[in-house]
């Protein structure tokens, strides 16, 4: 599984980091998202389909 | 079974709390936490006699409802009557692709790169009107100050030729009353005064929009799209009345909070950073969006309670940001607080869409403010009634200057 980030779209709405905080983050500002893992392990599929299916501006996007 | 058989089953499904509250007088509107308190402790769900939908109170309900667009859609309208239900050319009221679809085409000037040209602009604006404040010796917070900066600048950013700023205010008003149920008695007149907006927008949009300005991006990459003149005219009403009273709200609501905990002021004159938790705090307690609703896709169950496919769900973010299941001391502010998880902004596919925006506007109002504010002093204030906004309607203020250094 191999993640994306459209970082042009993203809001900060952080719901990506409710759902999956270990792929996910937001910077200090609190205003878009930082990947903490772009490749993550298989057992986190759910969360970050969980975190994609929150996404207000639909900016993640997921490979394999 | 539809959304009016959910109506019209007035008697209340056994075994979940029931109330007659009108969640819509003006009484409840203005002071509504009594009753969200009573609503929270009865359960995790409870039925509204007075609409015939259920409601969830508690923060945990709120927020799974809200994550799961699925199985509560916002497709079937989100308010309180079928008129402003059956608005469907809005990202609030679609789901799926089609919602993305709309909310990147409407979201494209509300993104970190206009945004950062917009920067310098809202700082300008934010000094000279405090500038301007120094000369008064009475304030009201609410027309003086917080409606300012959103008025002059949303309206001119949008670029619709010939609105005056007090009529985008009036537009924002009515667009949030016209949600409510139709036994409310804001609703009628402002499902009328929409209907006047949208003869002007038929009449002005796109024809009188300003090159560059938000609207004429919408109907451009709208159109690049493949949508139809009339379905982003539509999408238009996006811009119009959300993007004002809720900021609005939000600082007045922010001042009126700072001048009764200057311990709380103090802190962030003496740090900035806390601008970025203070900002969602103040959103969390004054909760500018109180409700919308939902509507079950298919039988399903909130926290162990049936919810009949077809039943409408009020969410209340208001309540559900009060609950001291999920906040400490939730009725106190505290500027330090973790800024994650409340639902002032909404959560999931249908989170505020402007919330970026709104959030610059109050860091930098808020911050120019923290170089030249030393105490709010607040006098009188009251709320305004409004079906789904909760704003003052006018708050005294008045304003110690800090000693120039
Ligand atoms: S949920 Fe989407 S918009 Fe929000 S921080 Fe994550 S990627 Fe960005």
């Amino acid at each position: 599984m191999k993640i994306q980030i459209e970082y042009g779209m993203c809001d900060g709405h952080g719901e990506c980091v409710i759902a999956a905080p270990e792929v996910f983050d937001l910077n200090d500002d609190g205003d878009e998202v930082i990947l903490l893992d772009d490749s993550p392990a298989e057992s986190l599929r759910d969360k970050v389909n969980a975190a994609i299916k929150l996404c207000p501006v639909a900016a993640i996007r997921v490979e394999g | 079974m539809t959304q009016d058989a959910a109506v019209e089953q007035q008697r209340p499904p056994a075994g979940i709390p029931s109330f007659d509250d009108d969640l819509h007088v003006d009484a409840v509107l203005v002071d509504p936490f009594p009753t969200y308190a009573k609503l929270r402790d009865a359960g995790p769900v409870v039925w509204l006699e007075k609409y015939g939908y259920y409601a969830c109170a508690r923060y945990d309900e709120v927020s799974s409802v809200l994550s799961d667009w699925e199985t509560f859609t916002s497709r079937e309208g989100v308010g309180f009557n079928q008129f402003f239900n059956g608005i469907t050319e809005t990202s609030l009221q679609t789901e799926g692709d089609h919602h993305d679809e709309i909310r990147q085409v409407e979201g494209c000037p509300i993104k970190k790169g206009p945004l950062e040209e917009l920067k310098p602009r809202l700082k300008d604006f934010a000094e000279n009107l405090v500038e301007s404040l120094k000369g008064k010796d009475h304030l009201d917070g609410v027309a003086d100050v917080a409606m300012a900066m959103p008025i002059e600048i949303v309206t001119d950013l949008v670029g619709v030729e010939g609105v005056t700023q007090e009529q985008m205010f009036k537009w924002g008003v009515a667009g949030f009353d016209s949600i409510g149920p139709l036994h409310a008695p804001r609703t009628q007149p402002a499902l009328e005064t929409m209907m006047g907006y949208m003869e002007f927008a038929d009449e002005n949009f796109p024809s009188n929009v300003r090159e560059g300005g938000w609207a004429d991006q919408l109907f451009k990459n709208g159109a690049a799209v493949g949508w139809p003149e009339d379905f982003a005219r539509g999408v238009m009403n996006d811009y119009i009345y959300p993007s004002v009273d809720s900021t609005i709200s939000a600082i007045g609501i922010g001042l009126l909070l700072f001048a009764q905990h200057p311990d709380q002021w103090d802190r962030l004159r003496a740090d900035r950073s806390l601008l970025t938790s203070a900002i969602p705090e103040i959103v969390r307690l004054a909760s500018p969006l109180q409700f919308f609703t939902r509507v079950a896709t298919k039988d399903t169950e909130i926290a162990g309670v049936a919810i009949p496919e077809g039943s409408r769900v009020v969410v209340m973010y208001g309540s559900a940001n009060r609950d001291d299941r999920k906040f400490e001391n939730p009725d106190s502010f505290d500027i330090t607080r973790d800024p994650a998880g409340h639902l002032g902004w909404g959560r999931g596919k249908h989170a505020c869409l402007g919330k970026p925006l709104a959030r610059l506007e109050m860091i930098t109002l808020f911050n120019v403010l923290a170089d030249n504010v030393e105490r709010f002093h607040a006098g009188k204030y009251r709320f305004q009634p409004n079906n789904i906004i909760r704003s003052l309607g006018e708050l005294e203020l008045s304003i110690t200057w800090a000693q120039e250094n």
